[in-house]
């Protein structure tokens, strides 16, 4: 599968957001970097089809983000996202199993085996509103791969988990990055250094580099951030 | 492949949302001990409950010189009953004194002479309605349809329950805006959007999933609401005078209605006017995104449209009709006084019977113009 981004603008009133952004990816882990306010998730929403660009267009296999059969292909998890704070984690998911379109059967198997994987079987009856916010953080990513999607856009995945959960996330991405599209953004470089393929760099809505992580030149912390000078 | 729209598992989560909702649970339980409430001390007010069926003792008499000797009988000069023991009475003289007057002397009153004054007043009414030709024949024809003397059914009960169904309309506007206000502003204010409309049946299977469930949730407690109040009081005090002509409580309307037909009237407004409600709730949240904005336009608006609604003058003819016409102002046993009719196709119609069917008409409208705002919707910033 190929996710064409081609020339992708966002422009507010007082603000380019992003900035005729092109490139392309395919099956692996891309990780997006950029400082606050880069424009992350502003393209990521695009990319999402939650957000309509001003100019450009992105398209899975030819397929348009606008159209539904590119939702069917897409797991996301934005950047804080929220919850409802009555239901259960099993409720949750299988709220978002039936936007996902996945009918019962498949619904409440899915979410049981996504629970276990997240670690979250033990609470899968318990309100998400008792939850601290790293096991509400693997609920959200739990909600992402439901689907068994084809291209994940994780806005920020790794905020709120504790290291030792970040290391178990970096395991779950490195093997769904086997047979998916998988775009990872972060301002953490560590969480993208060990598990990214390609790397993407974002300053101020513009792209300032792309390619291969064995493309870049000795610490990748260090080429990040001179790239910010 | 086909798209599997999950549309019952998303209408029970969406229903499942509006449940959840504690503030929701607690307006539901108060309105619905409130039914029994008013069951009790609408029909009853601060009367003593065995004194009621002493009010009945007139039923199926002829409002006629025989029935209006005996009243004199019992009355002041000014028709104020004047004995305990002759309670029976006491509606009748409240009827007699809204044709006749108040405060004037009613010992000479007949039948003749009362007639003759119930039908002063309603030339007075389509005066005071600018009734124009064709509505005054109208009023005239259904007048002759009308079996007089009428016949005396006490209206103690019938008055209650006809203004227990109409308050209704007020505690559903304060249930579904506590409610349903975050049917669509929860998902903004809570930033659940980005993931829904990130998904397959984020779109229009969501939209009216929570459209659904939102109508569902008000039907269920306005039916609910209602079965409780009727219930009580037909349980407890009985519904006699169902049968008798709405004149016996408004004496000088001139629709040939039972009060048993004029309180089902009441109801099915009721009904469709909650549904109205509900729709006009979901369409604000879902253009505002926010809760309290949405219930502050809601219950600000309801009593807006009231005072409107009772202050627009007469004169201004279409405009006064268009808002006697709205929940607040409708929904009412009052609306057997509304002699203005409208003339679609060349044939009138009665208020009551425009209202209804232009609060189902309003309600499609407000959900077909709310799809297109939920779609076009961007989630700019959470």
């Amino acid at each position: 599968m190929k996710l064409s981004v081609d020339r992708i603008t966002k422009q507010y009133k007082n603000k380019l957001a992003v900035d005729r952004i092109s490139f392309d990816l395919t099956e692996g882990v891309t990780g997006l970097l950029g400082a606050n306010g880069a424009g992350k998730t502003t393209l990521m929403r695009m990319m999402s089809g939650i957000l309509t660009p001003t100019g450009g267009e992105i398209s899975a296999d030819g397929i348009p983000v606008q159209a539904e059969s590119y939702r069917a292909l897409l797991g996301y998890l934005p950047q804080d996202f929220g919850y409802y704070p009555e239901f259960t984690a099993k409720e949750f998911l299988e709220y978002f199993a039936a936007l996902k379109g996945i009918e019962r059967k498949r619904a409440k198997e899915k979410t049981k085996e996504l629970l276990e994987l997240v670690g979250l079987s033990d609470v899968a009856g318990k309100k998400i509103k008792t939850f601290s916010g790293g096991m509400k953080q693997r609920a959200g990513i739990a909600q992402a791969l439901l689907n068994d999607p084809k291209i994940l856009i994780l806005d920020e995945p790794t905020a709120g988990l504790d290291p030792k959960e970040r290391v178990r996330f970096r395991t779950l991405i490195e093997e769904l990055g086997k047979n998916s599209i998988v775009l990872l953004s972060t301002h953490i470089v560590s969480d993208i250094e060990h598990i990214a393929d390609r790397i993407i760099m974002m300053k101020d809505g513009a792209l300032v580099w792309q390619g291969r992580q064995s493309d870049v030149e000795g610490d990748l912390e260090e080429f990040y951030l001179k790239r910010y000078e | 492949m086909k798209k599997n729209r999950c549309f019952g598992a998303l209408y029970k989560f969406e229903l499942l949302k509006i449940l959840k909702n504690k503030v929701a649970v607690i307006a539901f339980l108060i309105f619905f001990i409130f039914g029994f409430v008013q069951g009790e001390f609408e029909v009853r007010g601060n009367i003593d409950p065995d004194t009621l069926k002493e009010h009945m003792t007139l039923d199926g008499r002829i409002l006629d010189d025989q029935l209006l000797g005996e009243w004199v009988a019992v009355t002041d000069e000014y028709g104020e009953v004047t004995d305990e023991k002759n309670i029976a009475y006491e509606t009748l003289t409240e009827w007699i004194k809204d044709i006749a007057g108040y405060g004037v002397v009613l010992e000479d009153i007949n039948e003749s002479r009362l007639y003759e004054e119930r039908l002063k007043i309603i030339d007075e009414a389509y005066a005071d309605s600018y009734l124009d030709e064709g509505e005054i024949e109208y009023w005239k024809a259904q007048e002759e349809t009308l079996e007089k003397p009428f016949v005396w059914k006490d209206s103690f009960i019938s008055f209650g329950l006809q203004n227990g169904v109409s308050n209704t309309i007020i505690i559903m506007m304060l249930v579904i805006s506590v409610s349903l206000s975050t049917s669509f502003s929860a998902e903004t204010q809570r930033k659940t959007d980005p993931m829904i409309r990130a998904s397959i049946n984020g779109g229009k299977e969501t939209y009216f999933a929570k459209i659904l469930a939102g109508t569902t949730y008000s039907f269920v407690t306005v039916i609910l609401y209602l079965g409780i109040f009727v219930g009580y009081v037909a349980i407890k005090w009985g519904l006699s005078g169902m049968d008798a002509l709405e004149q016996v409580i408004y004496p000088c309307t001139q629709m040939k209605l039972t009060v048993g037909e004029t309180t089902f009237i009441l109801i099915l407004l009721t009904v469709l006017g909650s549904l109205l409600l509900s729709t006009a709730t979901m369409f604000v949240s879902c253009l505002l995104r926010n809760g309290m904005g949405t219930m502050g336009i809601i219950v600000g608006g309801y009593f807006g449209l009231f005072a409107l609604g009772t202050s627009v003058p007469m004169h201004m003819k279409t405009l006064s009709k268009i808002c006697c016409l709205l929940p607040p102002t409708q929904i009412s046993p009052r609306l057997v006084y509304e002699f203005r009719l409208f003339k679609i196709a060349g044939h009138y119609f009665r208020s009551y019977q425009v209202a209804g069917a232009s609060y189902v008409i309003i309600s499609a409208a407000l959900l077909v113009i709310g799809y297109f705002l939920y779609k076009r919707y961007e989630i700019k910033s959470n």
